[in-house]
């Protein structure tokens, strides 16, 4: 047998290569188990989701998950023994990651067949209920059946396990054939040891990483609340019931969706091109004292708040003698009587798309300048020997060169898309809220448009506004990969 | 082997913080909800902690003065917790999320006194109130009875009780015409104080002056208000419309919204604003563009009549309209014909928590003295003497860099108010309880040293309101309701709206109406017959 690595012929039974140190047989993975990390996290989400659930889509509430379960004890210790399955995976210890994953298989088993489960009826009145007898005896004439968060969580500790025989990351990375002992100590070290060789720099990250674990993560546990009825002190399981509600009943939710991906992405398009039209007539004046004095100008709307201009655009759009424009169109007799701009559904979307190219495009302007400043003046002259005019060497050598920036920060606003707020809050009112309702602006009204705020059921928007906008960003990614050759994230 | 103990034990010690974070908000509260207040001798309370807005004087407005007087006029040993006003209700819903951050006393707006009060967190007051002081005095005003009656809402177990006590009527708006529009469209005055109007004279009146100023007369705070009463600030147009839903006289609640009096009254909008008497823009008005509007020097943007609120705002109205060297004579109109009594909103109210060891104590010592007739309702009307205000002969001084100083001089014993401690360019004019809205007057012999301090405007505009005025009656929570209310009030304020910009017609913004959340509103009256 010979060594791998340098081609020695090795004595039997040897472990390792005298030559070169290379370890004899299999050779190690060192890449993190994609699909193990996938299935946890899958089973980790399962233990949300009902596993036993009333039949009666009416009563869609009445469901039972770890999130009800009368021992809560359970619920911790199989969202720890996943935990430490993930983080075993994290130090490439795959093998025994197994074994807590198996620990949470049979806490779920445990839990599902031999722990009670409460059935909320309000507050602090509930039922004790065995899942097993729900199943097979039903409950006050209502028949039960397997919830899908069995069939997710089941599908998640099986990925979870099979996963670490599993390396598909392998395939993404190239033999570099090089023998390991030549490669970098850093590439060479393990994981502990090169925490501590750089112990310094992990030392200057803490502050970073608790300020991101206490404001970004922390929060992100809330999202439970998704899941249940929101009592103050005392919100109780209900399972499905919010999503359900949010697809099937809610009158305005898919309305407040069309609007947020409708304004977004034409205010994108708009604001995108109007920023690469400016920057191209901006680099085309040759006066640097005028071009300065202009570029300011479409600067300065940006630093105004959103309430200022939208206080500013309501006055001078208004049906009244103050409505400068209005006026005007009446004076020019293009209309016979005003407009209103901000109270018609007819005009809201065209006068929001307005405010926003007038407020934001100054400020898109300035990478799409930078990228037309570092054009070589050589190809330029080039292609005015060759007899080029102005269009012409626009149309050749301007724009190809601004291709790239303009995908690229078409792709980094296109993730953002569902953060839509407050440029629609401010201009928005009672008249138009059909067209100008957007998701954020939906859940606003519904956690403080009256006393009893229904957290429940807006963490519950929230997540799948959260989840619409990580499909975009990794969307995004994938188009950033294909145009630029890297990755956003 | 070592190492992997280490990492273990890494692993560990991360693990439980993340439980730790898990485990918050989990625990299942067993407090009984709040029991009746018992006969049993009450105490006086131990330490207890206070939580409200800053309705009563701010930390950096001279709080801790008042905070030690009340402490030696009560011989209470008390906390105040004093978040923020803009986030006071994100503060108070945090605070109830464990029995540690509850407070034991807690100042609660009527959409959330009745929420907390139907989920069990509100100590039952009703007999506290019945054997209090204050109701045995004699003391209280005639409309005291109705403001309170108004504060018995539904309890955990469904019951109704007091939760809540308010020391304060809550106050509502009535409608001012500006005597000069009055007297530019040919109208006399006697034509309209003190006479009621029915809505054909009235609204004559108002295309009168419109005619006369070539523009609107009215520029309302939004065409329905998001707060109870809703109607308040067009009510001659709404009458008696009813935006949500109520009990009627056979005792059943029904959707006020879809009944033909709203219909009615939507129509009176849409002429209205189609006839130029009510502002378009009153679609997109706060409340401070609607001032501004009445205010304003611009003759082509100016309103003549408005519906506001009373009291302390009818002096503040006619102040600011003679700051801007307008004519600030107001009449302030009786409610017409039709509409039968301005409404008046549900007061704040205090309330003690079901977390306070001895409400009883806490209720006769502290809530109760409120109105004392004495020393602590003086502190709760004017804030603590010698820092917002005083009896000695002294020069008061406002003091305001660009527009120099004012200076006033008292004798000896003549109640004035001092400059406010966080502006001094601008005297203090109230503590938390107006004194024109105070549920008691001062014991005899006792005489309210701030009488002479109230404006005679404020004080007739606040008697006028008090006799023209009914209080509004509070809607039960449900889940139904709680859980709808939003999105039905959505697609109402949006059938407003297009009716009375003339972009509906009555009968399609209320076929609208149904087909959007008629089946929630259909829930919601289920819920609340059942």
């Amino acid at each position: 047998m010979q060594c791998k690595s340098c081609g020695t012929e090795l004595p039997k039974k040897a472990k390792v290569c005298p030559k070169c140190g290379e370890l004899v047989g299999k050779q190690k993975s060192d890449n993190l188990k994609v699909i193990a990390v996938a299935g946890l996290v899958i089973a980790l989400i399962g233990g949300l989701l009902p596993f036993v659930q009333n039949t009666d889509v009416e009563l869609i509430s009445d469901a039972y998950s770890f999130m009800n379960i009368d021992v809560p004890a359970m619920w911790y210790l199989y969202m720890l023994a996943i935990v430490v399955s993930l983080v075993l995976l994290a130090v490439k210890k795959d093998m025994f990651s197994i074994i807590p994953t198996a620990i949470s298989g049979i806490i779920f088993i445990v839990s599902f067949v031999g722990m009670n489960f409460r059935g909320y009826e309000s507050r602090k009145l509930y039922n004790l209920h065995s899942l097993t007898d729900l199943l097979s005896n039903g409950y006050e004439g209502s028949s039960y059946s397997v919830g899908c968060g069995v069939y997710v969580v089941i599908i998640g500790l099986i990925l979870g396990i099979a996963g670490c025989f599993i390396d598909i990351m392998k395939y993404f990375k190239k033999d570099i054939n090089v023998d390991s002992k030549y490669m970098t100590n850093s590439i060479n070290r393990k994981v502990w040891s090169k925490i501590y060789y750089h112990r310094w720099f992990y030392v200057m990250f803490l502050p970073v990483l608790i300020m991101i674990l206490l404001f970004n993560y922390w929060p992100m546990l809330g999202c439970r609340y998704a899941f249940t009825k929101y009592i103050i002190r005392s919100p109780y399981y209900v399972g499905l019931l919010h999503f359900n509600t949010m697809f099937t009943n809610d009158v305005f939710f898919w309305d407040a969706f069309r609007n947020t991906l409708l304004l977004s992405i034409v205010k994108l398009i708009l604001n995108t091109g109007a920023a690469v039209i400016i920057s191209l007539l901006l680099n085309e004046i040759t006066n640097l004292a005028f071009k300065k004095t202009v570029q300011t100008i479409v600067y300065l709307p940006h630093f105004m708040s959103w309430v200022v201009v939208a206080s500013i655009f309501r006055l001078i759009l208004s049906v009244n003698s103050s409505g400068m424009i209005n006026q005007m169109l009446m004076g020019m007799g293009v209309i016979d009587n005003p407009i209103f701009f901000l109270g018609d559904v007819r005009y809201w979307r065209g006068t929001f798309f307005f405010i926003n190219v007038w407020k934001d495009t100054g400020w898109g302007t300035i990478l799409f300048l930078a990228t037309l400043s570092g054009i070589s003046p050589d190809l330029y002259e080039a292609a005015q020997i060759d007899g080029a005019n102005r269009w012409k060497r626009l149309i050749y050598i301007t724009l190809p060169a601004l291709a790239n920036t303009i995908i690229t920060v078409f792709i980094l606003n296109l993730a953002k898309v569902m953060n839509l707020f407050e440029s629609v809050f401010v201009t928005m009112n009672d008249a138009v809220v059909n067209v100008s309702n957007v998701l954020q602006t939906y859940v606003y009204r519904k956690t403080f448009g009256s006393g009893n705020s229904d957290y429940g059921y807006t963490t519950a928007v929230g997540l799948f506004k959260s989840f619409v906008g990580m499909i975009l960003v990794l969307g995004c990614n994938y188009a950033s990969k294909k145009v630029r050759g890297r990755g956003i994230v | 082997m070592k190492k992997t103990i280490k990492k273990l034990t890494a692993v560990g010690l991360t693990l439980t913080s993340v439980m730790g974070l898990v485990a918050c908000g989990s625990s299942n509260d067993s407090n009984a909800a709040g029991g009746s207040s018992s006969s049993k001798e009450v105490t006086k309370p131990d330490k207890f902690t206070i939580m409200c807005d800053s309705t009563v004087v701010t930390e950096t407005n001279g709080a801790a003065a008042f905070y030690e007087q009340l402490k030696t006029a009560t011989g209470l040993d008390f906390q105040w917790t004093r978040p923020d006003h803009s986030g006071y209700y994100d503060a108070v819903a945090n605070a109830f999320n464990s029995d540690d951050t509850m407070p034991d006393v807690i100042l609660l707006s009527s959409d959330y006194y009745a929420l907390y009060a139907s989920n069990g967190f509100l100590w039952n007051m009703t007999d506290a109130w019945n054997s209090s002081e204050t109701k045995k005095s004699g003391r209280l005003i005639s409309t005291a009875d109705n403001v309170l009656s108004a504060l018995m809402v539904n309890g955990e177990d469904g019951t109704k009780a007091m939760y809540g006590f308010s020391p304060y009527r809550g106050n509502g708006c009535c409608t001012y015409i500006k005597k000069a529009w009055l007297d530019a469209a040919g109208i006399s005055t006697a034509d309209v104080e003190g006479k009621t109007l029915d809505f054909n004279t009235y609204y004559g009146y108002l295309k009168q002056m419109a005619a006369n100023k070539g523009h609107y007369v009215i520029s309302a705070p939004g065409f329905i208000s998001n707060e109870a009463p809703y109607t308040n600030y067009l009510p001659e147009f709404y009458q008696q419309a009813n935006y949500t839903f109520y009990k009627n006289s056979s005792g059943q609640y029904v959707d006020g919204f879809s009944e033909d009096k709203m219909k009615e009254a939507l129509q009176r909008i849409q002429t209205a604003v189609n006839d130029g008497i009510i502002d378009k823009e009153s679609v997109n008005n706060s409340t401070s563009n609607a001032r501004d509007k009445f205010y304003s020097t611009d003759a082509g943007s100016e309103s003549g009549v408005f519906t506001y609120w009373a009291g302390t705002w009818a002096n503040t109205l006619k102040t600011q309209l003679a700051t801007k060297g307008l004519d600030n004579e107001l009449i302030a109109i009786k409610p017409i014909q039709e509409l039968g009594t301005y409404v008046e909103r549900i007061a704040p109210c205090w309330c003690i928590t079901t977390a306070a060891k001895n409400p009883e104590g806490i209720f006769k010592y502290f809530i109760d003295t409120m109105l004392d007739g004495g020393d602590v309702q003086t502190l709760w009307e004017y804030g603590a003497k010698g820092t917002h205000w005083d009896t000695k002969a002294e020069t008061v001084t406002l003091a305001k860099d660009d527009e120099g100083k004012k200076t006033k001089t008292y004798e000896e014993g003549q109640f004035h108010f001092l400059p406010q401690p966080e502006s001094p360019d601008k005297l203090m004019s109230k503590n938390h309880i107006d004194p024109i809205l105070a549920l008691a007057k001062f014991q005899d012999g006792k005489e309210d040293p701030g009488a002479s301090a109230m404006t005679e405007t404020a004080k007739a505009n606040g008697d006028f309101f008090a006799e023209n005025s009914t209080v509004a009656v509070p809607l039960p929570m449900t889940t139904a309701l709680s859980e709808n209310i939003t999105d039905i009030n959505t697609a109402r304020n949006y059938v407003i709206s297009q009716v009375a910009l003339g972009y509906m017609t009555v009968d399609e913004g209320m076929n609208y109406y149904k087909t959007t959340v008629g089946s929630l509103a259909d829930t919601v009256l289920k819920s609340l017959n059942k």
